[in-house]
């Protein structure tokens, strides 16, 4: 019983920590100017310019309904994920390690565990090297159950 | 399968396609010029090239298919048969068959039943052509497999043949020598001149050009939004290291322009002279890098023929087309967006515009009708005109439709162009039954919505009894464009110049202002427009003073004058649309995106449908 679920890169939102998926994640970036859009959902912070690329931005504090904080440009990046066909950019906190957890160091949760405002955490692993817990996050089920629907709306489009 | 197979699996099909459209276009030539051996030689190529090539990457159906093309086109090629209606009928049936058959693929499920129908048609008709006598078979042959002929029994009597049956067929005389090249397509064959060309024009060919597989925009073509393989281009190697070279001169501008910012003091004189010269290779090599998507019209010219010809046989008509600017380069998206379009309209003429020969030489025509087409760049437009010297349009008759099916109310009678433009209206038709081709009434329709999103226009203009002329204009280059930088807010916006007639200043003072159930009007000029606040509208961070100066554009609209107002007009530049993820179509009011120069994205926006789902514009 020593399998190993895929590697997972850490990060901080409001002093927790969460993963997502290691493969999903294209780069990491600072903090860049960010044009806002119009009438769209608050945590839909704008566009940015990625080396001639023009990104959505997400605030992933305000997508998980925590408080809104002005970003910090020492630690607060923009983590770069693609997700099938769309990339976008989510600003966290603060960036950390990529871990490996063992099976046996992960929970998952049912469907029922799950407050709706914590929609598409997953599970929750706890790293025993730095004594703490990871909320593991699912972007796919965040997205996929908000008014944002960027999943969805592929297909209206 | 693996990966590689994959990729060039879908370079063979790409390649594929190319030379597809090339032999129906030498199909057509080869119908009015059977004895026109070059023209038979290079589609024995293509068609040797499509066998070879398809067996190489595993698609062995589709290559026996071609195998069986081939076949026939040797014999056409010695002389032994002659290219009938009924001949080229099938050879072009198994054509589409292989097309059909590699977009199936490109979906991932190969069909290979349709390739086996297509080798018996050509079996068949083969064999009722084999007599070296010019007798022409009969039309329908191909098409009813299920003719009594007792040729054809004796061939369904073998499941699936491979190839011809060598004994007791009439393909017994093929000669070994032609047999040996189509079996061993590797070996050059020095008894036959045209197996060495076999070979090496194909390479030729390739040589001096270079596919790259470009993000090009998302297509809407039929064909293209099914393939799964990303589109490309071939592009001629000169305009690649034209490319380079520009891209070198750049570098070495850049490393002066470093050289005279760091001296002390700054030498701006000579760090200006090197920025003009920057801007000046910017714009070459953004004109190059436009002119990389293009192609030129007359790619397209072997579909329209083909559709042209397919209808004209099959209503016995005699039509000639004629294509004039094919040397006109296109954006190849723009173009294959038109491909639907075009060839619904070329068969709409022959259909509805052509005569029959008799009735052409009662009215002093030649037998055969022309239909003309005529492509050509015209300012920032491109401009596609098709022309038939047909019946031309009836005014009386569209009217009299129009009114009878309510589209236009009784005693309302249009302008000419509006009338004629009635037939782009849905449902609308006046031929009095459907054919096969047109007569449904949905096809113009389909192409005005077509043109439509290509921010095109279309007009026709008919003489009754002479032909009619449509003419399609479509904005060139639809990724830059010249725009206006306009602060709504505290954010930058770029309104497309042509989508505003003119820029106004309102003064409170001045121009009267008058408020009804749908808003606010303004008086400006002794014209009345509507005012729409763009600030409203889109400044998130807007907070409203009372201001008796406003600077507004001002956009017309269903013959009713918008003033929108912005916070300011910054400047004008050539905007480069870029692509944006799905997501932000969250933002109704953009049309899309761009990076300023100062780094920052901005939203382009589309005044019109702001104006639209504003609902005052009704």
């Amino acid at each position: 019983m020593n399998r190993k679920v895929p590697k997972q890169m850490l990060f901080t939102l409001d002093s927790l920590n969460y993963a997502i998926p290691l493969s999903v994640v294209r780069e990491v970036v600072a903090i860049l100017p960010i044009t806002p859009l119009p009438k769209v959902p608050a945590y839909y912070k704008g566009l940015i310019n990625i080396r001639g690329q023009i990104l959505s931005i997400i605030d992933l504090r305000l997508k998980l309904n925590m408080k809104e904080i002005p970003h910090d440009p020492k630690s607060s990046v923009i983590v770069i994920v693609e997700l099938g066909d769309i990339q976008l950019g989510l600003i966290v906190d603060s960036a950390k390690e990529v871990s490996q957890f063992k099976e046996e160091e992960v929970e998952s949760f049912s469907k029922r565990d799950i407050d709706a405002k914590h929609d598409g955490i997953v599970g929750v692993a706890k790293d025993n090297k730095n004594d703490q817990l990871v909320l593991m996050l699912d972007l796919m089920k965040l997205f996929d159950n908000s008014e944002f629907k960027i999943f969805k709306s592929t297909k209206v489009a | 399968m693996d990966e590689f197979t994959i990729v060039l699996r879908n370079t063979f099909l790409e390649e594929f396609l190319e030379s597809a459209s090339r032999m129906e276009t030498l199909f057509m030539v080869l119908e009015k010029n059977p004895a026109d051996s070059d023209c038979i030689n290079e589609i024995f190529r293509l068609m040797h090239n499509t066998k070879g090539s398809s067996r190489a990457v595993g698609l062995d159906a589709m290559a026996k298919l071609a195998h069986a093309s081939e076949n026939i086109l040797s014999e056409i090629r010695s002389g032994k048969v002659q290219p009938s209606l009924a001949i080229v009928n099938a050879l072009l049936e198994g054509l589409d068959a292989m097309k059909a058959g590699s977009e199936s693929i490109q979906n991932g499920t190969e069909d290979t039943s349709i390739y086996d129908r297509a080798i018996a048609n050509l079996h068949l008709a083969a064999q009722t052509g084999s007599s070296t006598s010019s007798v022409q078979a009969p039309l329908n042959a191909s098409q009813q497999p299920s003719s009594s002929d007792h040729s054809f029994i004796d061939f369904t009597a073998e499941e699936n043949p491979p190839h011809y049956n060598p004994d007791g067929s009439s393909f017994h005389h093929t000669d070994s020598k032609i047999s040996s090249e189509v079996e061993t397509p590797k070996t050059v064959n020095p008894n036959l001149g045209t197996a060495q060309q076999l070979h090496t024009a194909p390479q030729q060919r390739t040589g001096n050009e270079v596919m790259t597989s470009g993000a090009a925009a998302p297509q809407a073509g039929t064909a293209n939004s099914k393939a799964k393989t990303e589109d490309s281009i071939r592009i001629q190697l000169a305009k690649i290291e034209e490319i380079q070279n520009i891209f070198g001169e750049q570098i070495i501008l850049q490393s002066a322009l470093e050289h005279s910012l760091a001296q002390d003091p700054i030498d701006m004189h000579q760090a200006e002279k090197i920025l003009s010269q920057l801007r000046k290779l910017s714009v070459s090599l953004q004109n190059l890098i436009i002119s990389l998507r293009m192609v030129p019209v007359s790619s397209v010219l072997g579909r329209l023929s083909r559709a042209v010809r397919d209808v004209a046989t099959s209503t016995d008509k005699l039509v000639e087309i004629k294509l004039e600017g094919g040397d006109n380069e296109i954006d190849k998206n723009i173009l294959e967006q038109l491909i639907d379009p075009l060839v619904h309209m070329v068969r709409n003429s022959v259909d509805h515009g052509i005569e029959m020969p008799e009735e052409r030489k009662q009215k002093n025509k030649t037998p055969s009708g022309t239909i003309k087409i005529n492509a050509r760049r015209l300012g920032s437009n491109f401009e596609i005109k098709i022309s038939d010297d047909g019946k031309g349009l009836s005014k009386e008759k569209i009217l009299e439709k129009a009114h009878a099916s309510g589209i236009v109310p009784r005693g309302l009678v249009p302008e000419n162009k509006e009338i004629f433009k009635l037939i782009f209206a849905s449902g609308f038709s006046t031929k009095a039954s459907a054919t096969e081709f047109s007569g449904r009434g949905v096809g113009m329709d389909v192409v005005q919505q077509q043109v439509k999103s290509l921010k095109g226009t279309i007009d026709i203009d008919s003489v009754d009894g002479s032909g009619s002329t449509f003419t399609i204009k479509i904005p060139l280059s639809l990724a830059i464009f010249n725009g206006t930088v306009v602060k709504i807010g505290e954010e930058k916006y770029v309104i497309p110049n042509t989508d505003y007639r003119e820029t106004i200043s309102l003064d409170a003072n001045k121009n009267r202002r008058s408020s009804d159930q749908k808003g606010t009007i303004v008086e400006f000029n002794k014209e009345l427009m509507r005012l729409v606040d763009l600030r409203d509208r889109l400044g998130n961070r807007f907070t409203k003073k009372p201001d008796l100066r406003n600077i507004a554009l001002v956009v017309e609209h269903e013959n009713q004058k918008f003033a929108c107002i912005v916070s300011d007009i910054l400047y004008q530049e050539q905007i480069v649309l870029k692509e944006m993820g799905p997501e932000t179509k969250l933002v109704k009011e953009a049309t899309g995106g761009t990076i300023l120069g100062d780094g920052k994205v901005a939203l382009i926006i589309d005044l019109l449908k702001i104006i639209a789902s504003k609902g005052i514009a009704a």
